[in-house]
């Protein structure tokens, strides 16, 4: 996505003052300097008005303003050109197209990221994906809900799911399970853009969905919906510190915990649809 | 033994929408950083603030690990909210509109206390009565500090 960078100079002494002052307009976040800030607005809401209103923001507290356009890039482009491979013990292998094949795991998947979440790296993949192995997914209908790279789909897939629905809110995200499940040779996964609303009606035996606590409880009525009784939601995305609240949410929607999983802050969770 | 540090970072970002973009995406990619954990862990801590503007102090290690501290929201920002007022509109921007009590001040200055350097909440109140007056806010009415 392309952004508006606005650079604002004022005394040092004035900074805060200016980021309250700049804090209700649409701008995603700033960045402190010695003696000003730079606010990031996305492309789409930068016009000349709202120039002219952060403008007049100088008869308060003066400053100068520099506006420069910033391309939206694959920031992320680094660290995904020089990660390690993931293995979950003798079960799946993620690496990049760049990794040599990994060899004495059941299942090796490769992620080629861009700015897309999931590649094993992260305490919340890895845990999904070790619940992963002890869940019959042969012949099941799967929704993966905030699919990121697509690595669970995929996992999906290779564990014999009969078709998965993969959907993502973030547009890299989606554009990216497309571009990992033809690296992967998976053809059954239909990935979609937008949220839940997006995926089309339709009945599941598991749903896999490692995103964060307020998507997730925003969800559940909806994923119970969506879920056959009897199946199956993993969860995760959420801390230690929320696994109590989240407890009570399954509970009041119809789930029964079967199984909690917890890696270092990170919590995991396998329920079952009452 | 402590690891080495490559740089640190102070951003401004609403809590549980941190994304991959600027300034988070060029100033921790950059460096080689895996940006979408940042994301995953700022959010996952920040779920009961979201849409607030947070401070962050990130520190970025040699060996492209990083820690990060959230801060209490900005005073000015406290201010705004406790002022009522919506910055971006005409008459906020050109007119000093806001008022706030001593009161008001002493809630944000004790809520500000651990992030400034300020050993009374006393001498914390002038700090923020002084963000007040630079952002048009005038404060007025309570108990206003000895």
């Amino acid at each position: 996505m392309d952004y508006y960078c606005y650079e604002v100079n004022c005394e040092a002494k004035d900074t805060e003052a200016l980021l309250g002052l700049l804090s209700g307009f649409p701008f995603e976040a700033f960045e402190e300097l010695e003696s000003g800030l730079k606010a990031y607005l996305p492309a789409s809401m930068h016009n000349s008005t709202l120039q002219a209103e952060v403008e007049a923001i100088g008869h308060i507290l003066p400053f100068e303003l520099e506006v420069t356009f910033v391309k939206g890039e694959n920031w992320n482009e680094v660290w995904e050109s020089n990660f390690h491979p993931v293995v979950v013990d003798d079960f799946c292998a993620v690496r990049a197209g760049f990794h040599p094949p990994v060899t004495g795991v059941a299942y090796e998947i490769v992620i080629d990221p861009k700015m897309a979440f999931g590649t094993g790296h992260h305490e919340t993949t890895f845990a999904v994906m070790k619940m992963m192995r002890e869940v019959d997914f042969r012949g099941k209908k799967v929704l993966d809900y905030g699919c990121g790279t697509g690595i669970l789909a995929i996992l999906a897939s290779f564990l014999k799911a009969a078709a998965i629905d993969a959907v993502d809110i973030e547009e890299p995200a989606y554009e990216n399970t497309l571009d990992n499940c033809r690296i992967n040779g998976v053809v059954n996964v239909n990935a979609f853009h937008g949220d839940l609303g997006a995926v089309p009606a339709g009945k599941y035996d598991i749903v896999l969905a490692n995103i964060n606590r307020n998507v997730i409880l925003g969800s559940l009525a909806s994923l119970h919906a969506r879920l056959d009784q009897g199946g199956l939601l993993i969860t995760s995305g959420y801390l230690v510190e929320d696994g109590e609240r989240m407890a009570d949410a399954f509970h009041e929607h119809g789930f029964s915990v079967r199984q909690v999983a917890r890696n270092n802050n990170w919590l995991a969770v396998e329920c079952t649809r009452l | 033994m402590a690891k080495e540090v490559e740089f640190l970072i102070k951003i401004q970002a609403r809590g549980g929408q941190a994304n991959p973009s600027p300034p988070i995406g060029p100033a921790l990619g950059a460096k080689g950083v895996n940006i979408m954990e940042f994301c995953k862990r700022f959010n996952a801590q920040t779920q009961d603030r979201m849409g607030q503007l947070l401070p962050v102090q990130i520190t970025v290690y040699k060996d492209k690990s990083f820690d990060f501290i959230i801060k209490t929201p900005p005073a000015a920002v406290q201010l705004l909210e406790a002022a009522k007022l919506k910055s971006g509109s005409p008459e906020s921007n050109r007119q000093k509109v806001g008022k706030v009590t001593w009161d008001q001040v002493r809630t944000i200055a004790e809520n500000k206390m651990p992030d400034l350097n300020c050993f009374t909440v006393e001498s914390a109140m002038k700090m923020v009565a002084g963000t007040a007056r630079s952002m048009g806010i005038i404060v007025q009415g309570g108990n206003a500090p000895e």
